[in-house]
């Protein structure tokens, strides 16, 4: 327990995550001589040395590339044609758009910095006010990395040994419940506020843009169906969503250089450093983990204690959202994915399940203040105070924590794909 | 002092066209992987083993490019409440740990490469030192950035400098 405190002081006094770790780490294999640290470092080394780890630099890749070419635009502008004829039509467009760009993308950031620029200035533009706005695009910036293809997903597979495959398919429903349910929350206030609908686009025009988008549009064909069928892995995939998007840009649309990729790369690298790095080191905690027997002490305990899975899974729900508030997502995936995968094995919860539940936590946690990255971004691209931005989203919530409740108690929307399409036996 | 920052940002720029260069060889060979199989029906043996070798030195290097930058992940929480003398302090032991930690590694990747001798990896015959060498030269980076943040946040703390709290941070 001493080591985890050194940890936790840490990590509080604002040593870089992967830095506490390392020191931690070593600290621990010096003190009890238990395993050479050199194997130690090898293990760093060889930790993300893997084929699997890939998929989270390419989908980041995937999702800058294509807020830089455009596609963003092109799929809100046929969104709006679908849905921007009703009443409060621009917050379901963005809803939509949201959830369109979730199943070319795995990032809830990306969503909020790119999608979210476009899907503001539109709603303002229409009269929408500035703070209702922000509000649903903050709150759809969740889905991303619900609907397939995720990064966190992907963290979270490497890290409990579970099919990323299975659990890209997994977030599917839940990604479409959410979608669903937060347009409920925009129909009650278009109903409430009296919001326009936007002039009906032709069928003409319907189909124009539909056109402009099916290009982008067959992005998730390539990528859940080139899984699903065995074509790629969740890693190839995320290669083909690279070079798609790049096609895209370069070729079809023209709407970057070659200038242009430059700084794309370096920044999809450095974001993608930032966790993998994370994980590189993590293998220095596994001998504390597994030598101390934290994850087997733990699940011996609420055995004994024996809750219902759905009391573990709530519990879990509870800590994750508190360390949400104030974490980032990613490492704390990395961290306590194996101290709690046994114990939620024991009690017979689904590794997939848990993941699922798990990132659509720490993603409500990406706009929970007073640390949520999504949140500040989103503020900062609307010009409006996080403070404004919280109040507004409140509302917001009910549906996020609906859903979140509601695929922790019934396991099936998660796992009926999955099972369906033989990802689980 | 001058030239030393003037040899530092030129090391710099190369650091960063080098990870965006590493990173665009990583998605070449991983398409190159996919096109050799199923056009071709005939799997190139060493691309994977390529990505995952550039993977693993871009990251290393990004990790002390993002150190020297500040832009490492952290749970900087504490930095929003504390008052600006104390921001500093912690600010300054922090990065004091992190050099220690960074360090440590630094000294246990030289001494990894040194040991991994004659052994090359199973598709390119590449040693595994190569490999290896990539934890000491980022981490060791990293080790030097830290050093030198801890000196500044130092100075900060003695001369009282109003202080910058922390911008949005990172996640995905």
């Amino acid at each position: 327990m001493a080591w985890f405190a050194f940890l936790m002081v840490m990590l509080l006094g604002a040593v870089p995550i992967g830095f506490a770790l390392v020191a931690t780490g070593l600290g621990y294999l010096q003190v009890t001589g238990r395993v050479d640290a050199l194997i130690a470092a090898q293990r760093v080394a060889t930790g993300i040395d893997s084929f699997a780890l890939m998929a989270i630099p390419f989908f980041l890749l995937a999702a800058e590339l294509m807020n830089r070419t455009g596609i963003t635009d092109r799929i809100f502008h046929f969104a709006n044609c679908l849905l921007g004829r009703v009443a409060g039509g621009l917050g379901y467009v963005n809803v939509l758009a949201s959830m369109m760009f979730a199943s070319m993308s795995g990032s809830a950031v990306a969503d909020a910095a790119g999608l979210g620029r476009i899907e503001i200035r539109a709603m303002t533009q229409a009269g929408y006010d500035r703070p209702f706005a922000a509000a649903i695009t903050a709150a759809s910036t969740v889905i991303a990395p619900i609907i397939p293809p995720s990064i966190s997903l992907v963290i979270y597979g490497v890290t409990a040994g579970a099919s990323i495959g299975a659990l890209f398919i997994a977030g599917l429903l839940p990604g479409i419940l959410l979608g669903l349910a937060l347009m409920v929350v925009v129909y009650i206030f278009a109903r409430r506020r009296g919001y326009r609908a936007e002039k009906p686009a032709s069928a003409r025009e319907t189909l124009c843009a539909a056109a402009d988008a099916f290009l982008p549009l067959m992005t998730p064909v390539i990528i859940v169906g080139g899984i699903w069928t065995g074509v790629f892995t969740p890693t190839e995939a995320g290669a083909f969503a690279v070079l798609y998007a790049l096609l895209l840009g370069l070729v079809v649309y023209r709407s970057i250089g070659i200038g242009d990729l430059f700084q794309v790369l370096y920044e999809s690298a450095l974001s993608s450093a930032n966790i993998l790095f994370i994980i590189a080191v993590s293998a220095l905690i596994s001998w504390l983990l597994t030598v101390e027997q934290v994850p087997l002490r733990l699940a011996a305990t609420i055995i004994d204690w024996s809750p219902h899975p759905i009391v573990f899974l709530l519990l879990l729900n509870g800590i994750l959202l508190v360390l949400g508030c104030f974490m980032a997502s990613a490492p704390i995936i990395i961290m306590l994915t194996p101290i709690v995968l046994p114990s939620a094995v024991a009690m017979g919860i689904d590794p997939v399940h848990l993941g699922v539940v798990m990132v659509l936590n720490l993603m409500i946690g990406l706009i929970t203040p007073p640390i949520g990255l999504c949140l500040f971004a989103v503020s900062e691209v609307a010009g409006i105070s996080p403070f404004a931005l919280v109040r507004a989203l409140l509302p917001f919530f009910v549906p996020l924590f609906f859903v979140l409740l509601l695929i922790t108690f019934v396991p099936w929307t998660v796992l009926v794909l999955p099972k369906l399409l033989g990802f689980m036996g | 002092m001058d030239r030393l920052i003037t040899i530092g940002a030129r090391l710099g720029a190369l650091l960063r066209w080098l990870v965006a260069f590493a990173f665009a060889v990583m998605v070449a060979a991983a398409i190159a992987q996919v096109i050799s199989r199923y056009v071709f029906n005939r799997p190139l043996g060493w691309t994977e083993e390529l990505a995952r070798l550039v993977m693993l030195w871009w990251t290393f290097v990004a990790v002390g490019l993002l150190a020297s930058s500040r832009k490492l992940m952290t749970l900087d929480a504490l930095l929003y409440v504390l008052p600006g003398r104390g921001v500093h302090a912690v600010r300054a032991a922090a990065h004091l740990v992190a050099a220690v930690a960074a360090l440590w590694l630094t000294w246990l990747g030289a001494r990894l490469v040194l040991l991994a001798g004659r052994q090359v990896t199973p598709a390119l015959d590449l040693p595994y030192g190569w490999v290896y060498l990539s934890l000491p030269v980022g981490l060791g980076i990293a080790g030097v950035a830290f050093v030198v943040h801890a000196l500044v946040d130092l100075g900060h703390l003695r001369r009282d400098t109003p202080v910058v709290r922390p911008g949005i941070g990172a996640d995905i």
